[in-house]
């Protein structure tokens, strides 16, 4: 789809098209549920607030302003929602203590179906270890290709709050990548 | 991935080869069938089904009950006796400007029409250009915004506060 192309779908999503929404869901839906996949660590959850994510957006589209990327906007309503769902884990800790449990044990089935390397398996669990406000950064930035100013617009942080974050989220993630290198090369 | 990779990534944002950059490859992709679903759920939210006739079995009592008590509370608060004495169930009455002499149709949208459009009209323009509506609102703490022409979401200028509505804009916010 071209830029041309994807304007005229815009146009026509806003003006209630349902077609239109279908293929805005179609080229963004990737996108949208990597995020809350990654914040929530469970495929159920994120299918969840990544459906959620359109249907707000839908309600919403009157509101998008054309010269903010659609995909960006998405995903700021998405880190939203995660971040609500989030806090509302938090307020039950007996929740949220099952919840971390499922993430991980679906985590693990998840790495060894898609045959990823050790390597790659001790990144993402370094990852989704993170704290959510430093993963978010990371995640758009490197799974999303955001720039940093990006990356604040979409999270509603200043600039300097996202570099810091990412540098944050860079130095754990580097942290416990070496302390896993580390202990693998203890005899 | 060796210890002397991973104190190379730059700060400056991603670059390819660095231990970070592989965390592209642990992008997921959304399950089969997601965009239909996603389509269906809107079309099942816009045509929320109402099923219409006599309930059976035993499933009347409950909204039966709940019936009666609104009616009794109702009774209760326009007699003005009972727990609602004096009180006026807090509502208060605002007055809603807007100046946009050059509209053709104002809206007021909040929490209070649960951000659905086309419950609260502005009257207007008056000569100035000033659009208003006179409504009651329970009190506590609202926030809205002016939809101009359908199409313009609208902070209002002279709201006391604005917050972030978590989409890059700012609703203004009232306290009654």
């Amino acid at each position: 789809m071209n830029d041309s192309e994807a304007t005229n779908w815009v146009t026509s999503w806003i003006e209630g098209s349902t077609e239109a929404f279908a293929i805005l869901v179609e080229h963004n839906g990737d996108a949208v549920y990597n995020l809350a996949y990654r914040m929530c660590g469970n495929r159920a959850t994120a299918e969840d607030i990544a459906q959620e994510t359109f249907i707000r957006a839908h309600q919403r589209r009157h509101q998008y302003k054309p010269e903010y990327a659609l995909r960006n906007w998405l995903l700021a309503i998405c880190a939203n929602l995660c971040r609500s769902r989030y806090r509302g884990w938090r307020r039950n800790k007996d929740t949220e203590q099952a919840f971390a449990e499922e993430q991980e044990i679906e985590r693990n089935i998840q790495s060894r179906d898609n045959g990823m390397s050790e390597h790659k398996i001790a990144l993402e669990q370094a990852l989704m270890a993170l704290p959510e406000t430093l993963r978010a950064p990371l995640i758009l930035q490197y799974m999303e290709g955001m720039t940093i100013q990006e990356v604040a617009d979409t999270l509603h942080l200043r600039l300097s709050a996202a570099k810091m974050r990412l540098t944050r989220g860079r130095d754990q993630l580097r942290g416990m990548l070496q302390r896993t290198v580390g202990d693998r090369g203890k005899p | 991935m060796n210890e002397n990779n991973l104190n190379n990534e730059r700060n400056d944002g991603p670059s390819a080869g660095t231990p970070f950059s592989a965390l592209a490859d642990l992008r997921v992709n959304a399950p089969p069938g997601f965009t239909d679903r996603v389509v269906r759920s809107l079309m099942t939210a816009h045509k929320a089904p109402r099923r219409w006739g006599w309930p059976t079995g035993w499933s009347w009592v409950a909204p039966a009950l709940a019936g009666a008590a609104v009616a009794v509370l109702a009774t209760l608060f326009f007699t003005g006796n009972g727990p609602f004495r004096g009180n006026a169930m807090d509502t208060v009455v605002v007055q809603f400007e807007f100046h946009a002499p050059h509209a053709e149709q104002v809206e007021l949208v909040g929490d209070f029409t649960a951000w659905q459009s086309g419950h609260i009209l502005l009257v207007g323009p008056d000569e100035s250009g000033h659009w208003t509506a006179r409504i009651k609102l329970p009190a506590g703490r609202h926030e809205y915004l002016f939809l101009v022409d359908g199409r313009e979401w609208v902070t209002d200028p002279h709201a006391t506060a604005r917050r972030p509505d978590g989409f890059g804009n700012l609703n203004s916010v009232i306290n009654l």
